[in-house]
C-alpha cells in the first residue's frame, strides 16, 4: 500500500481580502481616461478562473498530514497573477508548491465601477492528505547499485528487465523501474565500469521490490577468472541451503508431464528418484520415501501427492515456490534421515475479487481469492477427482473393480489479517483424502484380492509474520491437525487391516535477521507431538517392507496376528544458526546446530492377552545435531560449498507394535556430507553439481532370527549408506524460454545386520535424468518438452520355485538379494498450451501429453504362477491429459 | 497368480483405441494393469509333478504318527513308485522370510532335514517340539536371552509342521506340504483355554463325493473303475461336490461340531467324527479376543493331461454353503485317453483328490 500525494481539497480561497494597490489605482485611473470617480465607487473582486493543483509534496506523504499555506496573489488588470509571496508559511516544501501552483492561477480582474484595476488578494492554499490504496497489477523495482568494496554508490550504470524496461542509476546509485508485469524476469545490470551480470527476480503484483545490488568494479583484465565480475544481491535473509533447488509457481506449471501441478515439478528436480507410474512415493538421494519431510508454510503434512502420484494435494493457485532440499540442510529442520520440501503459500494482497476452476480428464478445481475488509484476505479452494467416473463412463467392464483408480480431495481455506504494514497473522486450513480401492475376483475364493487404501489429513494453523525494517523476520506458526491412514487387503482368507489415527501438534517459531556487520542469524524453536491410536491385524509380511524379499503380487504370509496400541512421539528443539560473511562476502561460514529432545512412549511393551494388564513403555533421549555449511566465491562466477549435518529420526509408530514391531525402538541417525561448486556460465545460466554422502546408522529391519524374540520382530541394526553426485543444468527464465538438464548418479545401500553383505536399496536408482524446457511462442501459445531417463529399482531375481501343496502354490526360489533391476525408464513428454484473455479472464487450454513415443516402460517384474516365465508391468503408453483453466 | 491378466491386456487395448481424451485418462487409470501376456495355466499336466500331499489324519498333535501320501502324476497318470524322497525340515521360519517355509526347506540336505523315507507313501511321527518350532509354545530358550516369540497361528488358528518332498525327475523338484499340528489357540486366557480345548475338534480330510458332467444322470466314474467317453473337442462343464456337512450342532448326526463335546454328545464326540466336507470349528479371534465358529472354505485344484479347464482352481468360501464346485473343460481334438485329477482341499490343510480317466472319441 502506497500513500500518494492529493490534490486540493479547497479550490476557493476560504479566506480573501481585497486591498487595493495605490499604484495599482493610479494606473487603473490613468489606464482608463475615464472622467473623476464619483463620491460613490462600485469594486468588484477578483474572481478566480483558472485552479491549478499543487503536487503534494513527496516528501510530506509519510507524515500523512495535510497543510495550509497562507499566500499574498497580486493579480494585475488582465487578470494575469503578477507576484505570488507567502504570507504565512507551511513550510518549505508546501509553500514552494502552494507558490508554483497559484502562480498559474488566471482571474477576472478586479474593477472599480466597472474599470479593472491590479490588486493584491489573501489566498490560503489548503493541502488534505487523503490516503488512497492503489493496487497496480504491475510491480515496481527500485534500489541502489554500489561497489562491493568501498560500498559507494554507482553512478550511469543499466540497470535492465527482460521484459525491455530499464534505468540509469542517479548519482547516489539509485534507479526506479515502474510497471514491470509479475513473474521471474532477469535483471542485468551493465556499464562501463563493469561487465553485464545478472540475476533473477521475482516480481509480484502490486509489490516493490527494493534491492541492493553490490557489484565488482571492473579492473585491468589479466586473463584470470577470479577478475571477473560479480553481483550480489542482499538478501533478507539467511542465505539458501547449500544444496537446494527452488522453482517459482510460475514456472513450474509450465513443465510438461505436470498437467500445470507445481507441486509436480519436485519430480524433476536432481537427486529425486523417478517414482513408478501409479506411486507417490518421494525419494530423495536414495532415502525412503518417510525420511523426506513435507512441510507447507512451516505445517507438516504427511504427503505432497494424492494417491497414485497424479496430483498434489495443494492447487497451484495457492503455491508461491516449492524448494527441494535433498541434503545437508539448516538446523531449523530436523527429525528426517533424508531430504526436505518446503512449499510456500501464495501471499494474499491483491483487491478484488480473483480466482481460477479448471478441469481435465483426472480431475476439476476451483478456487477464489478475495479482499473481504480493509485489512483481510481470505482464499478458499476445493479439488475433486473423478476418474473413476472417466473410466467407467467409457468402458463395458467394471475397471475400477479390477485396477486400482484414486480417489482424492483436497481442499484449503487461508484468512490474512494485516496487523500492521509488514505484519500478518493468517489462519488457515488444509484437509486432504485419498481412497484407492480395488478387487481382483478369481473363480477361487481363496485367491480373491482385494485393497483399499485411504490417508486423510487435516490441518489448522496460524501463521504471525511480521517483517522488521532492520530486514529481521519474526514467523510463529502452531499448528494441530489430525492423519488418518487406512489399509484393508485381503488375499483370500488373510486379512490384513491397519488403521492409524494421529492428531499432531506442531509449533514453529522463527527469528532471522541481522545479529552484526556481516553476520546474520536466526534462532527458533521446533516443536511436534504426535499421539497415535493403531489398528492392525493380519500378516507380519503384509504389506512388505524395505527389504524384504518377495515378489510383486505373491500372497502374504500364512500367519497372522493382532495389536491396539497408542503411542505418543514427540520432540521439542531449540535450534539457532548464524551466516557469517567473511574476506569481502567472498566466504560464508554457516554454523548452526539443533538440539532435540524425543519422547516416545507406547501403551503396549509385550503382546497382552485380556483381561491382562497392558504394560506401556516410555523412552527418552536427547540429541545434539550440529549442522554446518561454508560457501566461498572464487570469483563471481565460481563458487564452492560444502554441507554436514547429523539427523535423527523417531520410528514410525507402526514400527512399534509389540506384536509386529518393537516398542522400546529408539532413533535412528544420519550424517549428511556434500560438497559442490556452481559456476554462473552467463547472467541465467548456471552450471551446479553436489557430491554427497549420507551414511544411516540404527535403521530398522525385521529380525532375522529363527527364533525372534517376544515384541522383538524389529532390530534396529541397519545401516545405510548412499552416495553420488548431482548436476544441474539451468536456464532461468531468458525472453521466452526457460528450462533445466538435471542427473543424478547415485547408488543407495543397506546392510540389514552386520552379518550380511551390502546390498541395493530397494528404491536405488543408479542415473535419473531429466532435460525439460518451455517456450513461449507467442500471441498465446506455450510449448514444452521433457525428457527422463531413470535407471529401474533394483529386484531380486527369482531362480526357481517350489510347490506348496498345502497352498496350491508355487514359491519363489530367491537369488542374490535385489541383484537385477526392472528395465530403465525412458519417455518424451510434450506440452502445447494457448492463453487466451477475454476482459478480466485469462483462460488456458493446455494438452499435455507424456510418454508421445510410445515406448514401453516396464514398472515391475512379475511371474507367472510357477515361476518359469517372467514378464513385465508396463506404464503409460501414449497418455494424452488435455485440460483448460480460466483465472480471474 | 492373477488369472485375469489377459482379459486386463485387452481392456487397455480397448482404451487405446477409444478416441479423444477420456481414452488417456483411462490407460492412465490401467497403466497398473499393463500386464503381460505370460502363461498362466498350472492345470496341464506335462512332466513329473507332484499335484498334492495328503497327511492322515489331517490334523496331528506332537509324537502322534502320521501317513503321508503324494499325488504324483505325469502325462501317462499317476506314478506309482516314482522315487520321492521325504523329510520332516524342522527348521524354524524367520519372520524376515515371507514365505511359507523357512528358506533353508529349499536346499536339497542340511541337519534340518529328519528324513521320513522313500515312496510314495511313507509314515513318520510328528516331532515332540513341534508345537514349540511351528506353534504357539514358548520357542526352545535362547541361553541369556528373554522370551522367545510364538509363530503365529494362520487364519484358521492353525500351526504346521513343514515337509519336504523331494521329486527328482520333476522340473520342479521340491514340494513343501505342512501337516497342521494340534498345539491348542496359543497365549489365550486360561479359561478361554480350556473353553477352546473342549470346543475345537481337529480337522478331517476332505473327500471328493463324485464328479459328474453337468446334465448327466451319473457321476463319472474314476479311474480304477473305467474311462469316460466324451466327443473330442467338446466343451463339457465338470461339477464336483463333496459332502455336506451340518451347519448347526445336532446331537446324533454323526459329527461332532464346535458347541458339541463328549460330554454333551457322547455320540458324535466319544469317537471323534469329523466331516468329510466344509467343516464348522471354532477359533480364537485375535480381533476380538474371543472363540468364535467358522466354518473351512473348499477350493478344487483340476489338472489334465488334455484339453484346457476355463480356470485352474474354483471354490466356495467360507460363507458358501454349496457344496459343488463346477468348471469348464474343453476336451482335447485328438482321440485318446485323457487323465484329468481333481484336488479338493479345504483352508484347515485338509486334502483329498480323485482321479477320472476321459476316453476322448
Amino acid at each position: 500500500m502506497r500513500a500518494r500525494a492529493d490534490r486540493f481539497a479547497a479550490a476557493t480561497a476560504l479566506a480573501m481580502s481585497l486591498s487595493v494597490a495605490p499604484t495599482a489605482r493610479a494606473q487603473s485611473a490613468g489606464q482608463t481616461g475615464q472622467a473623476a470617480p464619483s463620491s460613490r465607487r462600485v469594486i468588484v473582486p477578483p474572481k478566480l478562473v483558472t485552479f491549478v493543483d499543487a503536487q503534494f509534496p513527496p516528501s510530506q506523504v509519510a507524515a500523512g498530514k495535510g497543510a495550509a499555506v497562507l499566500l499574498q496573489i497580486a493579480i494585475d488588470a488582465t487578470g494575469k497573477v503578477a507576484a505570488v509571496s507567502v504570507v504565512e508559511s507551511a513550510g518549505p516544501d508546501f509553500d514552494a508548491a502552494a507558490v508554483g501552483a497559484a502562480k498559474q492561477f488566471t482571474f477576472t480582474p478586479a474593477t472599480i465601477n466597472g474599470t479593472p484595476i491590479p490588486v493584491k488578494i489573501a489566498y490560503r492554499y489548503q493541502f488534505t492528505f487523503t490516503e488512497t490504496l492503489v493496487k497496480k497489477q504491475t510491480a515496481d523495482f527500485e534500489g541502489v547499485v554500489r561497489d562491493r568494496h568501498g560500498k559507494q554508490p554507482m553512478a550511469n550504470v543499466r540497470v535492465a528487465v527482460d521484459t525491455g524496461q530499464e534505468a540509469l542509476t542517479d548519482a547516489q546509485g539509485k534507479f526506479r523501474i515502474l510497471d514491470i508485469a509479475p513473474g521471474d524476469h532477469l535483471v542485468t545490470i551493465s556499464g562501463e565500469s563493469l561487465a553485464t551480470v545478472g540475476t533473477t527476480e521475482t516480481f509480484e503484483a502490486s509489490k516493490k521490490i527494493d534491492a541492493t545490488y553490490e557489484v565488482d568494479r571492473k579492473k585491468e583484465k589479466t586473463g584470470s577468472a577470479d577478475e571477473d565480475d560479480e553481483i550480489v544481491v542482499t538478501a533478507p535473509r539467511l542465505k539458501k541451503q547449500v544444496v537446494s533447488t527452488e522453482v517459482q509457481a510460475t514456472q513450474a506449471a509450465k513443465v510438461p508431464g505436470t498437467q500445470g501441478d507445481v507441486l509436480k515439478v519436485v519430480e524433476n528436480l536432481p537427486g529425486v528418484a523417478r517414482a513408478a507410474a501409479g506411486s507417490s512415493s518421494l525419494v530423495v538421494w536414495g532415502s525412503a520415501p518417510q525420511d523426506t519431510r513435507v512441510y507447507v508454510d512451516g505445517v507438516h503434512v504427511p504427503l505432497l501427492y494424492h494417491g497414485g502420484g497424479y496430483r498434489s494435494i495443494l492447487p497451484s493457485n495457492f503455491v508461491k515456490s516449492v524448494e527441494l532440499v535433498p541434503g545437508g540442510y539448516g538446523p531449523s529442520y530436523g527429525r528426517g534421515l533424508g531430504g526436505l520440501v518446503t512449499v510456500a503459500m501464495r501471499p494474499l494482497d491483491e483487491d478484488g475479487i480473483h480466482g481460477s476452476a479448471g478441469a481435465d480428464v483426472i480431475d476439476a478445481s476451483a478456487d477464489v481469492r478475495a479482499k473481504v475488509a480493509d485489512r483481510v484476505h481470505v482464499a478458499a479452494g476445493i479439488r475433486k477427482s473423478y476418474l473413476d467416473t472417466s473410466v467407467n463412463a467409457v468402458t463395458s467392464e467394471d475397471v475400477g473393480n479390477i485396477v486400482p483408480i484414486p480417489r482424492y480431495w483436497d481442499a484449503q481455506a487461508r484468512i490474512v489479517y494485516e496487523l500492521a504494514p509488514h505484519e500478518t497473522l493468517e489462519f488457515g486450513v488444509l484437509a486432504s483424502s485419498d481412497r484407492i480401492a480395488n478387487t481382483l475376483v478369481n473363480p477361487d475364493p481363496s485367491l480373491t484380492t482385494q485393497q483399499t487404501t485411504g490417508t486423510d489429513f487435516e490441518r489448522i494453523y496460524l501463521r504471525y509474520e511480521k517483517h522488521q525494517p532492520d530486514s529481521s523476520v519474526v514467523t510463529v506458526v502452531p499448528s494441530f491437525g489430525v492423519t488418518r491412514t487406512t489399509l484393508a487387503n485381503a488375499y483370500g482368507s488373510i486379512v490384513t487391516d491397519a488403521k492409524n489415527d494421529s492428531t499432531l501438534f506442531g509449533l514453529r517459531a522463527d527469528w532471522h535477521g541481522p545479529l552484526a556487520d556481516h553476520i546474520r542469524g536466526a534462532v527458533g524453536v521446533d516443536i511436534e507431538m504426535v499421539a497415535s491410536s493403531l489398528h492392525r491385524n493380519g500378516s507380519i509380511g503384509a504389506p512388505p517392507r524395505e527389504g524384504d524379499e518377495y515378489v510383486f503380487g505373491e500372497p502374504p504370509p500364512a500367519g497372522v496376528a493382532a495389536d491396539d496400541w497408542k503411542t505418543v512421539i514427540g520432540s521439542l528443539a531449540p535450534y539457532a544458526e548464524a551466516d557469517i560473511s567473511l574476506l569481502d562476502d567472498r566466504l560464508h561460514v554457516i554454523p548452526g546446530a539443533r538440539f532435540e529432545p524425543y519422547i516416545t512412549s507406547t501403551t503396549k511393551a509385550v503382546p497382552v492377552t485380556a483381561p491382562s494388564p497392558n504394560e506401556g513403555l516410555t523412552s527418552e533421549s536427547a540429541e545434539i545435531e550440529p549442522r554446518l555449511a561454508v560457501r566461498y566465491a572464487f570469483t563471481p562466477e565460481i563458487a564452492a560449498k560444502a554441507a554436514f549435518g547429523i539427523y535423527h529420526q523417531a520410528p514410525q509408530p507402526e514400527d512399534i507394535s509389540a506384536a509386529f514391531g518393537t516398542p522400546p525402538l529408539g532413533l535412528s541417525s544420519a550424517q549428511h556430507y556434500l560438497a559442490g561448486a556452481s559456476f554462473q556460465l552467463t547472467p541465467s545460466l548456471s552450471i551446479e553439481m553436489t557430491g554427497f554422502l549420507s551414511e544411516q546408522q540404527e535403521l530398522v529391519a525385521r529380525s532375522l532370527a529363527e527364533s525372534p524374540l517376544l515384541a522383538q520382530a524389529l532390530e534396529q541394526t541397519g545401516i545405510g549408506r548412499a552416495y553420488g553426485t548431482q548436476f544441474l543444468l539451468r536456464q532461468q527464465q531468458v525472453g521466452r524460454f526457460f528450462g533445466w538438464v538435471s542427473y543424478s548418479i547415485l547408488r543407495s545401500e543397506r546392510k540389514d545386520a552386520p552379518t550380511l553383505d551390502w546390498r541395493l536399496f530397494d528404491y536405488d536408482q543408479s542415473h535419473v535424468f531429466t532435460a525439460l524446457g518451455s517456450y513461449d511462442l507467442g500471441a498465446g501459445f506455450e510449448v514444452g518438452l521433457r525428457f527422463r531417463f531413470a535407471t529401474g529399482y533394483p529386484r531380486t531375481p527369482v531362480l526357481g520355485s517350489f510347490y506348496d501343496s498345502t497352498r496350491h502354490t508355487f514359491e519363489p526360489i530367491f537369488g542374490e538379494h535385489n541383484s537385477i533391476r526392472i528395465p530403465s525408464f525412458v519417455s518424451l513428454d510434450a506440452r502445447v498450451a494457448k492463453h487466451f484473455k477475454y476482459g478480466r479472464i485469462d483462460g488456458e487450454v493446455y494438452l499435455d501429453v507424456q510418454n508421445v513415443t510410445d515406448h514401453s516402460n516396464p514398472e515391475e517384474i512379475v511371474y507367472n504362477p510357477s515361476y518359469k516365465q517372467r514378464g513385465y508391468i508396463t506404464g503409460f503408453p501414449v497418455l494424452p491429459v488435455i485440460g483448460a483453466r480460466v483465472t480471474w | 497368480m492373477v488369472a485375469v491378466g489377459s482379459r486386463l491386456v485387452r481392456l487397455v487395448r480397448v482404451a487405446r483405441v477409444v478416441p479423444g481424451l477420456v481414452a488417456g485418462a483411462t490407460c492412465l487409470a490401467l497403466a497398473s494393469a499393463c500386464k503381460p501376456d505370460l502363461d498362466q495355466t498350472i492345470s496341464l499336466v506335462t512332466d513329473p509333478s507332484v499335484l498334492a500331499i495328503q497327511s492322515d489324519p489331517a490334523e496331528a498333535a506332537p509324537t502322534t504318527s502320521v501317513k503321508y501320501r503324494a499325488l504324483y502324476v505325469d502325462r501317462s497318470g499317476t506314478i506309482p513308485n516314482g522315487g520321492l524322497r521325504w523329510d520332516f525340515c524342522e527348521a524354524r521360519k524367520p519372520l524376515a522370510d515371507l514365505g511359507p517355509v523357512n528358506a533353508k526347506c529349499e536346499q536339497t540336505a542340511g541337519d534340518w532335514f529328519v528324513s521320513l523315507g522313500d515312496g510314495e507313501q511313507v509314515a513318520g511321527t510328528i516331532p515332540p517340539d513341534a508345537c514349540k518350532l511351528f506353534g504357539p509354545d514358548v520357542p526352545p530358550p535362547v541361553p541369556g536371552q528373554p522370551q522367545g516369540r510364538p509363530v503365529d497361528p494362520d487364519t484358521t488358528g492353525g500351526y504346521y509342521d513343514p515337509i519336504r518332498i523331494l521329486a527328482p525327475s520333476s522340473p520342479t523338484p521340491i514340494t513343501i506340504d505342512e501337516t497342521r499340528l494340534s498345539c491348542g489357540a496359543g497365549v489365550i486366557p486360561a479359561e478361554v483355554g480350556v473353553e477352546y480345548q473342549h470346543r475345537y475338534h481337529a480337522n478331517t480330510n476332505p473327500v471328493v463325493a463324485w464328479l459328474a458332467v453337468a446334465g448327466a444322470r451319473a457321476p463319472l466314474v474314476a479311474s480304477d473303475q473305467g474311462t469316460n467317453p466324451v466327443p473330442a473337442g467338446a466343451h463339457v462343464t465338470l461339477e464336483l461336490a463333496w459332502a455336506s456337512c451340518p451347519t448347526t450342532d445336532a446331537c446324533g448326526d454323526g459329527v461332532c461340531g464346535p458347541d458339541e463335546t463328549s460330554t454333551t454328545c457322547e455320540a458324535d464326540c466319544t469317537i471323534a467324527g469329523g466331516c468329510s466336507g466344509a467343516e464348522r470349528f471354532v477359533v480364537f479371534d485375535l480381533n476380538v479376543q474371543a472363540i468364535v465358529v467358522d466354518r473351512e472354505s473348499m477350493a478344487v485344484a483340476w489338472y489334465t493331461t488334455g484339453g484346457s479347464f476355463d480356470a485352474d482352481r474354483t471354490g466356495r468360501d467360507a460363507t458358501d454353503l454349496a457344496t459343488t464346485s463346477d468348471n469348464g473343460w474343453t476336451a482335447p481334438t485328438v482321440a485318446g485317453n485323457v487323465h484329468l485329477w481333481v484336488v479338493l482341499r479345504d483352508d484347515r490343510g485338509g486334502v483329498g483328490w480323485a482321479e477320472y480317466v476321459f476316453d476322448v472319441r
